[in-house]
């Protein structure tokens, strides 16, 4: 039995280093072994961790037989954990695929295992539905857990959990065009020495994905440590995200004929897997560089209009979802100038330097003289050197808003507003609000509003 | 800490704000020093009679030129990673514009 356990634990701990063969042949040892004696909660844990191995790789009917066997042992044995856990297995591939109420049994599972007190699998709970709420852009689920999640694994010590939850909170932030944050985010994970390799997958690309977009260099090595990570555990919530920012990296810097190469293998797993949020993005990309697929599956999000050529959907879609940055290329996939004008104009909104170079080129195709570079950024438009999102805050400061109202408008933290405040009251040089927005009023800076 | 190019194109129109631009540079840079070093810059006389700048720093990464950029106010245009340095002569005396 305790060897049975023992088993069990590693095979748990070997998964998130990348060890997942060995982790599996462990998780597979440990049921073989455990089956031979009677029925007891280590071989729930054992049917539960296996389920989880295969929720890992997205292997969905693996992961929903083995979870099947968990719960129906755990209820007859009175083991909650061991229920919890086989939940948490059957619920992340449903929310993967769009089910709707699977978003609302992983809550209810996590609300459970909090109120039992049953610290890790609170841990797991967090980290298993807010990555693949992060991936399929479920903003709702990420705004109401993020933070609570971050904070239940600082006052318990969860410190893997904590990494996980801090990768996927960068990827949200750089979903929703926040950049900054998605680096900050990024880096702190990044920092750690001894970070597992997910995370660091994850955080990686993130930062990739930052610099690539601006423009900026040190992108390559980036992608480069964050396939060597993912590529020899075979498994697609690894990989998947790794092949996506490699297409999207080489069509930035204008290498479109790389993007097959480096979406085909994760494409084959993806449909191998069902996984059709991710078969939409990789047949996104692959649209892009004039590939077109056949594939049985059919892809969910914006993306399915995306590949179906209905890039003025898509755009409304993204736009809905909260994702400025995946509107903006929607809308270049268009080959009308007025498309394509107004997603250069808020590809230069927002910096995206590179996406906006290939805009005005394809603008300049179609035979569009006049292509204007849009507004600089407003860093330089101002005396006081305020920054565009501190004009923001200023502006609903004027209205008179307190920084827990003016942190939801923005959609920031609490504490990114009250940094942004007392750098609005410094560079003005003045001691509160009232005497900032006097202030502001002088210099003209509320005029544009 | 690794060495950087940044373009800044037609930042500024007059050569007082050139200055100013470099007064903020340098506070913001001297905050900062563990992360931004400020080494050389060449102003640039654009075709429009303003002014751009092309800079050298020395950066812990590309995000830290963008922090300092954003907290000193000045443009980005481009920043390249200098891969290596050839000095062939020393840099021209400078001249006040």
């Amino acid at each position: 039995m305790r060897e049975g356990d023992a088993l069990r634990i590693r095979s748990d701990v070997g998964w998130c280093p990348g060890y997942v063969a060995q982790s599996r042949r462990d998780a597979r040892d440990c049921v073989s072994l455990l089956e031979t004696l009677p029925a007891s909660r280590e071989l729930g844990h054992a049917y539960a961790n296996l389920a989880n191995l295969h929720k890992c790789a997205e292997e969905r009917e693996e992961a929903k037989a083995w979870a099947t066997r968990a719960i129906e042992l755990g209820r007859k044995l009175g083991a909650q954990e061991v229920v919890l856990r086989a939940t948490e297995a059957v619920g992340v591939p449903e929310v993967l695929d769009g089910a709707p109420d699977a978003l609302d049994r992983l809550e209810g599972a996590l609300a459970s295992a909090r109120e039992a007190g049953l610290v890790d699998q609170v841990g797991r709970d967090y980290y298993s539905f807010l990555g693949p709420a992060a991936a399929v852009r479920n903003y709702t689920i990420t705004e109401r857990h993020l933070a609570s999640g971050l904070q239940y694994c600082s006052d318990h010590g969860l410190e893997l959990f904590r990494l996980y939850l801090l990768a996927f909170g960068a990827r949200v932030a750089l979903d929703t065009g926040r950049w900054d944050e998605a680096v900050d985010g990024a880096k702190a994970v990044l920092r750690v020495p001894r970070c597992s390799t997910t995370p660091r997958i994850l955080t990686l690309v993130v930062l990739a994905l930052v610099r690539a977009r601006r423009g900026d260099p040190e992108v390559q090595t980036l992608l480069d440590e964050a396939w060597a990570l993912a590529e020899p555990t075979g498994e697609l919530p690894r990989i998947g995200p790794v092949a996506v920012a490699r297409a999207e990296a080489a069509w930035l810097v204008g290498r479109p004929d790389e993007i097959a190469e480096a979406t085909g293998a994760a494409l084959d797993l993806a449909v191998r897997r069902q996984s059709r949020w991710r078969i939409g993005e990789l047949l996104a990309w692959r649209r892009r560089a004039g590939v077109h697929d056949e594939v049985a599956v059919e892809p969910r999000g914006p993306f399915a209009a995306q590949i179906a050529g209905n890039w003025q959907q898509a755009a409304e879609e993204w736009t809905q979802i909260g994702c400025p940055y995946e509107a903006a290329l929607a809308s270049a996939d268009a080959d009308e100038e007025e498309p394509l004008r107004r997603a250069l104009v808020e590809l230069q909104r927002i910096e995206a330097r590179p996406a906006a170079a290939i805009v005005s080129r394809r603008l300049r195709a179609l035979g569009v003289r006049a292509v204007a570079r849009g507004p600089r950024p407003s860093t330089r438009s101002n005396a006081a050197a305020l920054t565009a999102r501190e004009l923001d805050v200023l502006g609903l400061l004027a209205d008179g808003l307190r920084n827990a109202v003016i942190a939801e408008r923005l959609f920031l933290s609490l504490r990114t507003v009250e940094h942004h405040v007392s750098a609005i009251l410094g560079k003005l040089g003045v001691q509160s609000r009232s005497e900032a927005v006097a202030e502001a009023g002088r210099l003209g800076l509320l005029q544009d509003r | 800490m690794e060495t950087y190019l940044i373009v800044r194109r037609s930042g500024w129109r007059t050569a007082d704000e050139l200055q100013e631009a470099a007064r903020r540079s340098t506070a913001d840079g001297e905050r900062m020093s563990e992360d931004v070093r400020w080494i050389r810059s060449y102003v640039v006389a654009e075709t429009d009679g303003s002014f751009g700048l092309v800079c050298i720093y020395q950066a812990s990464s590309p995000e830290a030129l963008r922090r300092h950029a954003y907290a000193a106010a000045l443009p980005v245009d481009e920043i390249a990673a200098v891969a290596d340095t050839l000095v062939v002569r020393p840099d021209p005396q400078p001249i006040a514009i």
